[in-house]
């Protein structure tokens, strides 16, 4: 059996609602508020019914046979190069400080078109250092200054005085 | 309003600001050439690099950007029937017909006359419809921009096409779902934080529309690779044929060019129509009102069939700046993400605008009239110039694009958990686009809820808690009437043809 990609689709919104429903609770409130008019909880409180309800209706409405299956809807993706350009963005993040800009954009772009089939080492290499000192440059250029990198303070290259 | 032209025509007229038009079109041409990517992520992707300057050369930009993507758009319908952008597929109905013709160049030259025609007429309406509307909605309450809010969202969700209505309501819940997050602007509570600091400001905008329309569309041109369109639109390019109209052409596409111009402003003056549905609208009426005979040649490369479309998409991208400008509601996800922008620019886009900083308001309908020239004297000619461009690999474009869209919002707040929440919202991004959830509604719920809920509760402070305020002045009562009759007729439309169907329909066997 398998399920209609607007079924899924409803049924992930409905748990959504409920999840979202289940968390107003938490929102505090101020003295007073609970009796007002409109607090803070009551914008989410309206949110998560009307989602529910919405969600809902499409559950119980008539199969819409165009819009196909849910294996149909993913059949036939390449997740792998997705996968690993996802990656390589989480590792950009977390080695930004780290590195610094310059490294760290370097080694995204190459991963990057790496990634994507360029094989050519001159291609790699040329194109994706060359884009980010120009980009690092122009930045420079209009005031923004991206330090080079903790690491480099770490090791004592650079120095936090200036 | 005269001061204001003239200052708006000085700020218009400064070099920075005709190198941004000129920059603008170019970048958003090519980015409109592109296969997989819009609009919105074209100007997305512009935001970051427009933080540096003041509030009227962003805009001018973006609004070149706007230009040049729909633009580029026809350029790859006419060419290669791949329309780069929904408000172009009906270019391609005569463009490409007249392309394979060996009329390339001819019907790349409609296009343009009449984009720029289109553009031109719409910026006039405009001149006189916004600084009016604008002088009308100060008069405007709390109560009447909820419904407006309303309005805006029902529409977008209306306008959603076919089978898609409910998904695009479900869209536009969520964000506005997503704009609760954070902390409450008038109770000053966290809500929905779970204790991250990284929350308590909520999620940035420009966060969500990098990753929901740059980020996704990049990923998604890997994920579900399509045809790469490119070597072949560059081969079209190389023998376009003679750009010259004869003068029976031009008699031919004047009036043409008059109806749709009108037809364009005026659908995208609506909130949720757009450049889509106008030009398919145009080119509708044209057939309509066309002789036996002439409707015989639509489709097979009229001259009236590809002007209409063309005229009232550009038509349309002027008028969707009206409610944007006078009223501070986008009407498509465009001008959302426009909106967003002036937003971060500190300034906020309303009947307020107009009294407080008409250079912005003024520069902006101006530069219009400088974008369409752009197009037409320096893109059309250089149009297999810009196209050399697509020569780059899609193994290099795509790290690009990612690359400038990570950095555009870490430069904004230089903070390396919002890569990771990019992450994260283009992974949800991608998966609800699989399930074919359209992101343009959610991009606009996000935007307007915020507004919404304190206009709400403004008006239900005012009004002492009662909700009269939503029947009490007739604005107000006829804005949410028109809301409910927009919701309400694709939902009856779907619900009538499903009982004329029940009887034939069959049994759905293994599917919930």
């Amino acid at each position: 059996m398998s399920i209609n990609r607007d079924k899924f689709g409803a049924l992930l919104f409905l748990c959504l609602a409920l999840i979202y429903g289940f968390y107003v609770d938490d929102i505090p409130l101020l003295f007073g508020d609970e009796d007002a008019p409109f607090n803070a909880r009551t914008l989410p409180n309206a949110l998560a019914w009307l989602l529910g309800v919405v969600s809902f209706i499409q559950l119980i409405l008539p199969t819409n046979r165009e819009a196909g299956s849910l294996e149909h809807a993913f059949r036939g993706l390449k997740w792998k190069r997705v996968v690993i350009l996802a990656a390589l963005m989480v590792f950009y993040g977390l080695t930004i400080r780290q590195l610094g800009f310059p490294i760290s954009t370097s080694l995204f772009l190459m991963g990057g078109f790496y990634t994507l089939g360029e094989r050519r080492p001159l291609v790699l290499i040329l194109t994706a250092v060359g884009v980010t000192l120009a980009f690092w440059g122009l930045l420079y250029a209009m005031g923004i200054y991206l330090t080079p990198g903790d690491f480099f303070y770490y090791l004592g290259w650079m120095s936090n005085d200036a | 309003m005269l001061e204001g032209i003239f200052s708006g025509l000085s700020t218009a007229v400064m070099p920075i600001n005709l190198l941004m038009v000129a920059v603008g079109c170019f970048a958003g041409t090519f980015i409109g050439m592109l296969p997989g990517l819009g609009p919105i992520t074209a100007i997305a992707l512009m935001i970051p690099i427009t933080y540096g300057f003041d509030p009227s050369t962003g805009l001018i930009l973006m609004a070149g950007v706007y230009y040049g993507a729909i633009f580029g758009g026809s350029t790859s319908s006419i060419l290669i029937n791949a329309p780069g952008v929904a408000g172009t597929v009906a270019t391609a109905f005569d463009g490409y017909p007249m392309a394979q013709k060996g009329q390339a160049g001819k019907a790349l030259a409609i296009a343009a006359y009449s984009s720029f025609s289109g553009g031109t007429i719409a910026a006039i309406f405009l001149l006189v419809a916004a600084p009016a509307l604008a002088s009308v909605s100060l008069s405007f309450q709390s109560g009447d921009y909820f419904a407006l809010m309303v309005l805006g969202l029902t529409a977008v969700s209306a306008f959603a096409g076919k089978g898609q209505v409910l998904k695009a309501i479900t869209m536009t819940l969520f964000g506005i779902m997503l704009s609760t997050i954070g902390t409450d602007p008038a109770a000053g509570v966290a809500r929905f934080t779970f204790g991250s600091m990284d929350l308590v400001d909520g999620i940035s905008f420009l966060l969500l529309a990098m990753s929901t329309f740059a980020l996704s569309e990049a990923l998604l041109s890997i994920l579900r690779p399509t045809k790469d369109t490119r070597s072949e639109e560059e081969k079209a390019l190389k023998s376009l044929g003679s750009m010259k109209l004869s003068k029976e052409e031009v008699k031919i596409m004047i009036p043409v060019i008059g109806r749709s111009s009108v037809l364009g402003f005026f659908t995208g003056v609506l909130p949720g129509a757009g450049a889509t549905i106008a030009s398919f609208l145009a080119y509708g009426m044209e057939r309509n009102i066309a002789s036996a005979k002439e409707k015989l040649g639509f489709g097979k490369g009229s001259i009236r069939g590809l002007a209409a479309p063309e005229t009232a998409n550009n038509a349309a991208c002027s008028g969707s700046f009206v409610p944007l400008l006078t009223l501070g509601i986008p009407g498509s996800g465009t001008t959302a993400v426009m909106m967003g922008a002036l937003i971060s620019y500190g300034v906020q886009p309303g009947p307020r605008l107009f009294v407080e900083q008409p250079d912005v308001f003024w520069s902006v309908i101006i530069s219009m009239y400088i974008g369409n020239i752009v197009l037409l004297v320096l893109n059309l000619p250089l149009i297999p110039y810009i196209s050399r461009l697509l020569a780059l690999p899609q193994q290099l474009l795509v790290p690009f694009v990612l690359f400038f869209s990570l950095v555009g919002v870490y430069l904004v707040t230089f903070n390396t958990m919002d890569i990771h929440m990019m992450v994260i919202a283009a992974a949800i991004a991608i998966g609800l686009r699989l399930l074919n959830y359209p992101m343009a509604p959610m991009l606009l719920g996000f935007i307007l809820g915020k507004m919404m809920e304190e206009n709400l509760r403004r008006a239900l402070a005012i009004s002492d808690g009662s909700i009269s305020f939503l029947w009490e002045r007739p604005i107000t009562l006829v804005i949410l009437l028109i809301s409910i009759l927009f919701l309400a007729a694709p939902l009856i439309g779907n619900l009538r043809s499903w009982l004329a169907n029940r009887k034939s329909a069959l049994p759905n066997d293994g599917e919930l």
